[in-house]
């Protein structure tokens, strides 16, 4: 007798929190990062590139999180070219910050790849931005790809060769 | 030349691998010979999935009930 009696409990919860599933997915499209999420970060590599500057600096290594560190590259016969990577990993997701400076002919770049796996399925929001003041080529480029398919979730691209003095980009355009 | 695939926001799956990469750069032309700075960021947020949550407290729910009426 005991039996039945769950079951038609059971159903009776299941029929209650149906509704309150799609409020709570429609809730969990918009981005809280005061949540934790269990985020395992398994491997990050981090490159300065300077055209005439020191070489890659690069991180292999897994690391714990909350994580930050940041990289400076300098031009060694310039010192206005310079390159500046930060980055914060934390279980709310991960931040990288960019700032370049480059003399007349010169290139100054951050790249990189940060690899992760969640311990719980996740919303994701992306987004970036990179602004330049003066002439000449700019580029900023995301992907983030699921590595068991080889999926592409999101793929931006974008450059352009300058022709007013102030560019910003923004992923997603 | 610009590329743009995907969505900015989407879902990830538990266990599964994933990887960001990102590439900014400011670079000269032949034709310019000025100077140039630039700034920016790339940021990915992860909210966990609500209903994975709420899966799992209905799961909790029933173990409870069961407890409650078997014994």
């Amino acid at each position: 007798m005991a039996r039945p009696r769950f079951l038609l409990l059971t159903a009776g919860v299941v029929a209650l929190l149906s509704p309150l599933s799609a409020i709570g997915l429609v809730v969990s499209l918009v981005p809280d990062p005061g949540v934790p999420s269990n985020v395992t970060h398994l491997q990050s590599s981090v490159d300065n590139y300077l055209c005439c500057g020191s070489g890659p600096v690069q991180e292999f290594d897994p690391v714990s999180l909350p994580f930050t560190d940041s990289h400076t590259a300098q031009g060694p016969a310039q010192p206005d070219l310079v390159s500046a990577t930060a980055y914060s990993l934390d279980n709310a997701g991960f931040t990288i910050d960019m700032n370049h400076s480059r003399p007349r002919r010169a290139e100054a770049k951050s790249s990189g790849a940060i690899y992760f796996k969640l311990d719980q399925d996740s919303q994701y929001a992306l987004s970036g931005n990179y602004a330049m003041v003066g002439l000449n080529y700019v580029q900023l480029e995301a992907t983030l790809t699921n590595l068991s398919t080889g999926t592409l979730l999101f793929d931006n691209l974008q450059l352009t060769r300058a022709a007013s003095p102030d560019v910003s980009l923004q992923l997603g355009q | 030349m610009d590329r743009l695939s995907g969505s900015l926001t989407g879902t990830l799956v538990a266990g599964t691998v994933y990887r960001l990469s990102y590439d900014a750069l400011i670079q000269s032309t032949d034709a310019g010979d000025s100077s140039a700075t630039a700034s920016g960021a790339i940021q990915l947020s992860f909210v966990p999935e609500s209903s994975t949550a709420l899966l799992v407290l209905t799961g909790l729910l029933g173990l409870t009930a069961r407890r409650r009426w078997c014994a």
